[in-house]
């Protein structure tokens, strides 16, 4: 009987350890997995991550913020901010070196590191594309965003057509022209891997006959473009410089409101602004936000003037260009603190 | 003194319990390493607009040729990239040169010497059909040792983490139950009660198996609660290319409406025809088999009519004078022909006429054939069925032969009142079998009825299908897709990229080179091959458009 009685001790006893040990070895296996799991991910972090704006990678904040510059929401990067020492210029060279208006050609871009013109620089790609290459005339009153390629050679071109050719993709696409001579501005607005966002100013002069030149004086903040009608309403009723400026997109067509969520998405977004100092040549490029089913910018003027803005969105596998001058008032610093507490979304 | 002694067996009996939990342990842990295989590998991904590269490297040594694995895929639709022409530089160390080679399309060996130990980025030039690019692969430590298996990464333990801990507290209830079975013992407990007790000290050897194995369910679940429910998954790049996985932007489109009707595949006015004997007789020649091409009037058979007594004489009693008069009318001719220049020009002309009206009268009745009736296809068409062979008596009307063209054949199709704009309204029409929906053709609309099947409501739509091929058989059941002339510009992907769970309809989203996603969709109409999602994918996401299934089998086995 006592055998039996001691059997059944024992056997008990090993039974509970085992059960009670196997159970705490199993989920000391778990964590196990669970942290080579992360380790392999090799993107674990150490303390707080920093946040920037993809645009202006100075831009530092927290992961709620937005950049005062565009109004885009600040997104995670931890090399932002951070300065690895190069400076990057963007190289320009055309085909001819002389181009001319209704003329074919090729414009080519090479980003190039200063002090160390062989090394290669690679380019991240940022709202689709590794360039985006704004042109404007001097009196901005010609407009053009396009996209140079990347070629086996290491350049980013883009090729101009003669005038009496057909853009093969449609027009904005890979493809230029100019139709009239004159001065232009190129602004190359690109991203090297591992560095900060990149703005180049190329002054470009084109041979040939020219336009007469617009001078824009009287602020229009509505605009007809292709049977849409878009209108911008400041926040405030007026432009101000100096201070964050919120400002509405109101996009209709044919006097029927469209909500912007509808839109198409156009390199990634439902619309771009570039902003152009008449001035100063002071560029800006911004990013609506949908509220309310209407557009939402955001942004800071430095200094008081005529710009001239182009907002592009797309609809039916069209791109619209809506343009706009806008007249910027001096703007009193003061009350810019209070404005921007009202607007903290 | 004797219980001290029982004391001690205990205890030895009961230290016997940690040799065994070792060996259970040992057994144990292998399980679960095998389930939630640990990666072997690191990672180093780079994406542009066109190209998706992720370079595989294991643990590298420096100053030995370290062996890595470089994935070339479409960036939008992970199809692998072949033959590209591929240079590598590091960044940190213009000195290594790194050899590249193919060795199935899109995957390629890539090796190189690092010097040292540092994190190093490779600048990788590419060009092949999609065009040239420019990408860095960041990232890419030596010397970094893969997690190991086994070693005990965790430095912070929870107590029920440390096997020993456990064990001491088993050895614990263990000796609180001898101490309470010696209680028991005292007060003299019956057999009855230690047979129970020994039946509760053994039960627990396969409890414990079960409530182990409870335990990886546990964790796995708590695996997935870690993944914020968010229906992500791991399908190596391997993988990927068996499978053929590829993915498609997810754009805003345009949408052709389209309506279905179903219909019956019937032969064009014109394109059957039926021989039938126009008097019974029996068959003496068959020319055509079943199957056989026909052309216009190529003669099918030949029939010998069945006649009663009085008729066939009255046949041979006319082809006997059709034959007399014809002979007769020769010799005329011959004999005024040998005499001409005596005989007058009148009765020359009229011998002549004679003679060429019996020969025409003797040609004829030759070619009726008398008794005989030949049978001519009506139509171009292939012989259909016929069971009648030579000598085969048939009954006069009966039908002999059908001869059908499907080189044209009308689709039949119902429609209802609603869909008759729709149909009238249509830009384009097509069809496709029931049972094989692969085999699909363009159709036109012929005509909408002008009038309405009282019994059902409907309308009678004719629509033709150039058939050239005889893909659609008569009385075969088919779908005519009607595609709407306004299209609206919807997010639709391919019906390939949609499959099912649990009832619902899902896609897979590709979220990284190597991390998918499920997601669950609210799908739309679909025209047959595209499918309108209205929730669930968002513009510019990359969803999986073929291996699907694979994707499915994947996620479930994960």
């Amino acid at each position: 009987m006592k055998t039996i009685l001691n059997v059944a001790v024992v056997t008990a006893g090993i039974s509970t350890a085992l059960l009670l040990s196997s159970c705490g070895n199993e989920a000391k296996n778990e964590g196990k997995n669970n942290e080579s799991n992360e380790h392999s991910d090799s993107t674990a972090h150490s303390g707080e991550h920093t946040y920037a704006c993809p645009m202006h990678t100075e831009v530092i904040g927290k992961e709620t913020d937005k950049c005062p510059k565009c109004g885009m929401k600040l997104e995670h990067n931890d090399n932002a901010g951070k300065d690895n020492g190069k400076t990057y210029v963007m190289q320009f060279s055309s085909t001819p070196a002389q181009l001319e208006a209704g003329k074919e050609g090729m414009m080519s871009f090479t980003p190039k590191i200063k002090e160390n013109e062989n090394e290669q620089v690679p380019l991240d790609v940022h709202h689709e594309k590794k360039i985006h290459l704004i042109i404007v005339s001097n009196d901005l009153s010609y407009f053009e965003h396009i996209h140079p390629e990347f070629n086996s050679k290491g350049n980013y071109d883009i090729k101009i057509l003669a005038k009496d050719k057909d853009f093969t993709a449609g027009n904005g696409k890979n493809e230029t022209k100019f139709e009239h001579g004159g001065e232009y501005i190129a602004f190359a607005d690109y991203n090297p891997t591992g560095g900060n966002h990149q703005l180049e100013k190329i002054n470009l002069k084109v041979d040939g006959k020219t336009k007469p030149v617009v001078n824009y004086t009287k602020e229009n903040r509505v605009s007809n473009v292709d049977g849409y009608k878009v209108e911008l309403v400041p926040d405030d009723g007026v432009f101000l410089s100096g201070k964050g400026i919120h400002f509405d997109g109101k996009l209709s067509e044919n006097g029927k409101v469209i909500d912007a969520n509808t839109l198409e998405n156009y390199l990634g977004a439902k619309a771009h602004m570039v902003v152009i100092g008449a001035e100063d040549k002071s560029y800006l490029h911004v990013h609506p936000e949908i509220e309310n089913g209407n557009f939402h910018l955001h942004t800071t003027f430095d200094k008081p003037g005529i710009y001239r803005g182009w907002l592009q969105f797309q609809t039916n596998g069209k791109v619209h260009t809506a343009e706009f001058t806008l007249k910027v008032e001096e703007g009193k610093a003061d009350s810019s603190e209070k404005h921007s507490d009202e607007h903290k979304h | 003194m004797r219980s001290a002694v029982q004391f001690l067996i205990y205890f030895v009996f009961v230290l016997i319990g940690p040799i065994a939990f070792a060996g259970g342990d040992h057994d144990h842990s292998a399980q679960p390493k095998g389930l939630a295989q640990p990666k072997t590998y690191f990672t180093s991904v780079s994406n542009s607009d066109k190209y998706e590269l992720l370079l595989k490297y294991k643990h590298i040594e420096t100053n030995e040729d370290a062996a890595m694995q470089l994935f070339v895929s479409e960036f939008n639709t992970n199809k692998p990239v072949d033959k590209a022409d591929i240079k590598i530089i590091c960044a940190e160390d213009k000195n290594i040169k790194f050899s590249v080679k193919q060795t199935d399309p899109g995957v390629y060996d890539v090796s190189g010497t690092f010097p040292d130990k540092r994190v190093y980025s490779l600048q990788v030039t590419i060009n092949s059909a999609l065009g040239a690019d420019l990408m860095v692969l960041n990232g890419i430590e030596t010397e970094k040792e893969l997690p190991v298996e086994g070693e005990n990464a965790t430095e912070k333990k929870t107590f029920f983490e440390n096997p020993w801990v456990m064990f001491g507290g088993g050895f614990l209830l263990a000796l609180i139950l001898i101490f309470i079975i010696s209680k028991f013992k005292s007060k003299k407990v019956n057999s009855t009660f230690l047979i129970i007790l020994t039946l509760f000290g053994t039960t627990p050897l396969p409890t414990q198996q079960l409530y182990a194995h409870g335990g990886e369910d546990h964790g796995d679940s708590n695996k997935n609660a870690g993944n914020n429910f968010s229906n992500a998954f791991e399908v190596p790049k391997e993988t990927q290319f068996l499978f053929g996985v590829f993915t498609q932007r997810i754009l805003i489109g345009d949408f052709n409406e389209s309506t279905k009707l179903f219909g019956t595949v019937i032969p064009s006015s014109g394109g059957q025809a039926t021989v039938n004997a126009a008097q019974s007789g029996k068959i003496v020649s068959l020319n055509v088999t079943v199957g056989q091409q026909v052309k216009q009037g190529q003669q099918l058979a030949v029939i010998d009519q069945n006649l009663d007594a009085a008729s066939q004489v009255n046949i041979q009693a006319e082809k006997n004078n059709v034959d007399a008069e014809f002979e007769a009318a020769k010799k005329e001719y011959e004999r005024i022909k040998t005499i001409q220049d005596i005989a007058s020009k009148k009765d020359l002309s009229e011998a002549e006429a004679r003679y060429q009206k019996a020969a025409e009268n003797k040609k004829l009745y030759n070619s009726s054939g008398g008794t005989r009736i030949v049978l001519r296809s009506p139509i171009d068409g292939v012989v259909g069925n016929f069971t009648f062979s030579i000598g085969s008596t048939i009954n006069s009307n009966e039908p002999i032969f059908t001869i059908v063209n499907l080189s044209k054949v009308y689709v039949e199709a119902q429609v209802f009142d609603k869909d008759a704009d729709k149909v009238n309204n249509g830009v384009k029409y097509s069809v496709e079998c029931i049972n094989d929906n692969h085999k699909t053709a363009d159709v036109k609309l012929l005509a909408l009825a002008q009038s309405i099947n009282p019994t059902n409501q409907s309308q009678r739509v004719l629509f033709e299908i150039e058939n050239k091929d005889g893909k659609f058989k008569i009385g075969e059941f088919v779908n005519v897709m009607v595609f709407a002339s306004g299209s609206k510009r919807q997010i639709a992907v391919p019906n390939s990229a949609i499959s099912e769970l649990n009832g619902k309809p899902i896609v897979f989203i590709k979220d990284a080179a190597e991390h998918y996603s499920l997601s669950y969709i609210s799908a739309g109409e679909s025209n047959g091959s595209y499918t309108v999602i209205n929730k669930g994918v968002e513009e510019d996401e990359r969803v999986v458009i073929n291996g699907t299934y694979q994707m499915k089998m994947i996620y479930l086995n994960q």
